[in-house]
Parts: C-alpha cells; sequence; structure tokens
C-alpha cells in the first residue's frame, strides 16, 4: 500500500511557502454557519487556495466516557442519544448491541425488526438534511433545506409517537425495546416511507442534473480509495471513494442478512459522489423499510426475564459496532463484572472521517472547503463527546 | 502489519479497538499508571495508519500516554492550559469547575488580614 504519512503536509506547506511568502492565516468558526455547531478550522492561505489547514474542536468536550464509567450500564444509555443527536436510536442501537455481547444476551425477533426500522428511518432523515445542509452551504438559501426538513419532521413526529421524544429517544433496552408500538404506528411509517419516495424523485429532479450544483461539485474534494482506506474512513463517504464497505453487509448484525438491498459505490470520491451515494442510500433505505414493514412479527419486545436492574456483567470485553448513517459507530466495553463498565469507549465516526479533511482541502478554494467540510457531514456531539 | 498488508476490514478491528493486534498498544493502554508524574511512552501508529492520528491525540490528551513519532502530538478536546489526564483512573475532580482565581479574591485575602490585625492590636 502506498504511503501517505503527514509528512507530506510539511513539505506541501513549504513548497507553498517559497513560492509566496504571503500568506494569510484565519480562523474559520467557531460560529461560522457553515460549521454545524462549535467547530473551528486553522486555515492558512495562498490567495484563496489552501495550503494548511488543522480542525480545533473540543468545545463541547464533556467527557462521556469518564462519565459513563462513574455509572451503571443502564444510565448510559439516555446519554448515547446526546452523542450524535440527528441519529439517537442508531446510537441506542451501537451501545444496546455492545452490552448484549457482553452480557450474551438474545434480543426476540419483534425488536429486531423495530430496530432496524427505527435505524433506517434515522439514516433517512440524516441523509435528507445533511444534503439539505449541503446545499444551503452552497448558496442555494432556503429551499432544498426546507423540503428536506418538511420530510425530517415527519420522521420526527413518528419518533415522537413512538418513543415520546423527537430527538433525543433513548428507546432501545439490553435484549430488546423499551415499549411495544403504539397502535396504528407502523400504518404512519408506511405512509411516510410512500411520501418518502416520492419526495426523492422530487428532489432529485431538483438537485441531481441542476448545472450548479454539478459545477460547485464534480471533481471538487476527491479522497482517494487509498488515503480512505489508511485513513480509516467509514459510511457514505468511504463508499464514495470506491470501496465496498458496509457493516450492515460485513457484520449482519442483527436481521440485516434477511433483507434484500445493495451497497451503491461511487467511483470519483468527489463531492458529487458522496451526494449521490447518499441519494442512493436513501432508496436502499426505503427498500429495507418495505421489506420489514411487511415482514414484522408479533410477539414479545423484550424477554421478560432479562434483568434490567442491578445489571452485572460478568467479566470480560465486548465490542460492538453498526453501520450508523455517518460510518462505523461503535462501543468498546471492559466489565470488571461491577455495576459500572471498567472503560468504555466510543469510536465516533465523525471525529475519525475528519481525519482527512486537510487532506481534502489542500489546494481548494476556501468556498470549496465549506462544501467538502458538508459532506464529511459531522455532528459535534459526537467528534467532542 | 508493519507492511501494511492487513486487509482493510482488518484494519477497522485494529483502529477501533476490538483485536488489536499491536501489542505495545494494548499493554499499555489497559495499564494503570502508578505515577502520575511518569510520562509512559508507546510508538505512534500515525505514519502507518493515518486513522491514528486524532485517537493518539486523545489518548494523549485524556491519559498522558506519549506516542513516539507523532507528527502533531498535542491536545485535541480539553483545552491547552489543561494540565491532568481525565480519564485516569486516579484523576482527582475538582471541587469547584468553575474555579477561576480573580482580583476579588486578592480584596477578600487582604480583608481577611486586615480584620485580623484588628483582632490583635
Amino acid at each position: 500500500m502506498e504511503m501517505i504519512a503527514p509528512e507530506l503536509h510539511e513539505s506541501r506547506l513549504s513548497a507553498a511557502a517559497q513560492s509566496d511568502d504571503a500568506l494569510l492565516e484565519i480562523s474559520l468558526g467557531p460560529h461560522h454557519p457553515s460549521t454545524h455547531g462549535v467547530f473551528r478550522m486553522d486555515v492558512t492561505l495562498d490567495g484563496e487556495r489552501v495550503v494548511k489547514l488543522k480542525p480545533v474542536f473540543g468545545y463541547l468536550h464533556r467527557n462521556h466516557e469518564k462519565i459513563a464509567e462513574t455509572a451503571a450500564y443502564l444510565a448510559s444509555m439516555p446519554y448515547t442519544d446526546r452523542l450524535d443527536y440527528i441519529g439517537s436510536l442508531t446510537n441506542n442501537w451501537a451501545y444496546a448491541l455492545a452490552v448484549e455481547k457482553l452480557a450474551g444476551i438474545q434480543v426476540p425477533e419483534r425488536a429486531e425488526y423495530i430496530r432496524v426500522i427505527t435505524a433506517e428511518l434515522t439514516r433517512l432523515q440524516n441523509h435528507a438534511s445533511t444534503i439539505g445542509f449541503l446545499t444551503q452551504e452552497m448558496g442555494a438559501s432556503g429551499s432544498p433545506l426546507m423540503y428536506s426538513f418538511r420530510e425530517r419532521e415527519k420522521i420526527l413526529d413518528l419518533f415522537e409517537a413512538l418513543t415520546g421524544s423527537r430527538m433525543m429517544c433513548n428507546y432501545m433496552r439490553f435484549g430488546g425495546c423499551r415499549v411495544d408500538l403504539p397502535a396504528g404506528w407502523l400504518d404512519q411509517v408506511g405512509r411516510v416511507v410512500d411520501g418518502f419516495s416520492h419526495f426523492l424523485d422530487e428532489f432529485e429532479r431538483l438537485l441531481t442534473s441542476n448545472e450548479i450544483l454539478l459545477a460547485r461539485t464534480q471533481g471538487v474534494g476527491i479522497l482517494s480509495r487509498e488515503l480512505a482506506i489508511q485513513g480509516g474512513i467509514t459510511g457514505p463517504i468511504l463508499r464514495a471513494s470506491g470501496v465496498n464497505y458496509d457493516i450492515r453487509k460485513v457484520d449482519k448484525y442483527g436481521i440485516y442478512e434477511r433483507f434484500d438491498f445493495k451497497i451503491p459505490i461511487g467511483e470519483h470520491g468527489d463531492v458529487y459522489d458522496r451526494y449521490m451515494i447518499r441519494m442512493l442510500e436513501m432508496r436502499e433505505s426505503v427498500k429495507i423499510l418495505n421489506q420489514a414493514l411487511r415482514d414484522i412479527p408479533a410477539g414479545p419486545i423484550m424477554d421478560p426475564k432479562t434483568k434490567i436492574r442491578g445489571f452485572r456483567p460478568k467479566a470480560g470485553e465486548a465490542y460492538g459496532r453498526i453501520e450508523s448513517a455517518k460510518g462505523e459507530l461503535g462501543f468498546y466495553l471492559i466489565s470488571d463484572g461491577s455495576p459500572n463498565p471498567y472503560r468504555y469507549r466510543v469510536r465516533p465516526p465523525s471525529l475519525i472521517n475528519l481525519t482527512v479533511l486537510e487532506d481534502m482541502c489542500i489546494g481548494s478554494n476556501v468556498s470549496d472547503t465549506i462544501v467538502i467540510f458538508g459532506t464529511i457531514d459531522i455532528v459535534l456531539g459526537e467528534v467532542d463527546r | 502489519m508493519r507492511d501494511g498488508s492487513l486487509q482493510h476490514g482488518e484494519q477497522l478491528l485494529l483502529v477501533a479497538g476490538e483485536r488489536p493486534t499491536y501489542e505495545g498498544c494494548t499493554k499499555l493502554n489497559r495499564q494503570r499508571t502508578e505515577n502520575r508524574s511518569d510520562k509512559v511512552t508507546i510508538p505512534s501508529l500515525t505514519p502507518i495508519w493515518r486513522s491514528a492520528e486524532f485517537q493518539e491525540r486523545e489518548i494523549y490528551d485524556l491519559y498522558g500516554i506519549v506516542f513516539q513519532g507523532h507528527p502533531d502530538l498535542r491536545r485535541i478536546l480539553m483545552w491547552d492550559e489543561f494540565e491532568d489526564h481525565p480519564m485516569r483512573k486516579d484523576y482527582v475532580e475538582p471541587n469547584d469547575y468553575e474555579y477561576e482565581p480573580t482580583p476579588h479574591d486578592a480584596v477578600l485575602e487582604k480583608a481577611k488580614q486586615a480584620r485580623t490585625l484588628e483582632g490583635q492590636s
């Protein structure tokens, strides 16, 4: 494998510095509207071109891992909502999966279906709002973002009907789910999913072959396949660079091997591919949802004998990971037999996907940097933890 | 692993920490450091795997483990002036997180001294 060592930045920087010594250092953020929260980039500019870029974060840091090590296992479940607050249900699932692996708990079939349905709904609203934000940052003020938020709102209403909360869902439990589906909820989901395909058609008519979007995205922010693998990138960004890697297919966690769906793969690894991968993934999620809604069985959502209070897993360690909307979200737990985890580690996809931001941005304009940053799709609650 | 011959999936596992094949890394990460001032060093993985760059900075920040050969080892989550490593098991939390010495403290101290002097005279 080709080595792309970090010292390359230095050589690139010095080459740029020799050509023109009038470099400008600016701090982009932390209150810049495009930074999706409190995030800052220390950018060194040669005219309009970026020659160096260092992400600065930690403004939202509250040491989630330390807090989880001093709390019981179940007490961390609501806290995982606050990591990636766009997709709290996938965070719940990843944590529940890690604890179930640690303690060897079985999940009933109906609960597995509910998990798939909620996770795919989360993916739909996450990708839709990501594309909305992306177009907003390209200057399409308002319209696409409002269309995607209109759809997102419908899905958040479904979450509210199911869990009582729109964003901080706290729904999964070790060995199942918290409450059963309310009456008529599946029909509501079916209507929203049907409407979502129409929304995707409409959204694609508006954006996919739009001249301005093509000009702003094609060939911008290219991430090579080698660097994507070396940088540990996961999720839609990795697949846009042409790597066939989706944990739903690799691990087949939950019941994903029962569903018929495809993994979209990009060719160029540019911003347009990352946009298109998300569009295609939403269509695949709609396919999964239709199958899950058709097949969901009746039955318990949790084994009544599962112990929730005073939960003490045996000493050992486990790593549970899922394909969240942003990439590989993993929870690594070490138990020493006490009610609290001895070590609790989150593998945040947003943080690790940020590693290659500098490589993608070097040589591009400031305006393109904003667009490239938008396609990484980070949530600062997860980056900083 | 040194020659970069790992498959992609294994690399992700390695970075995520399920089966870390990097012996020194796993051993030292699990070590409870007896001496807080002791800076434990292990070689950095970043020249081989870029994905370790931010994660090693985070381990340095929160545990105080120094990675030799890391190109840019700085604090990443805590602020630069912070001195301790909060994820260590023997970390002592401050009584008052918001405490900052202010000019007001000096005034109070002076007043206290004046009062004791008054009491003596």
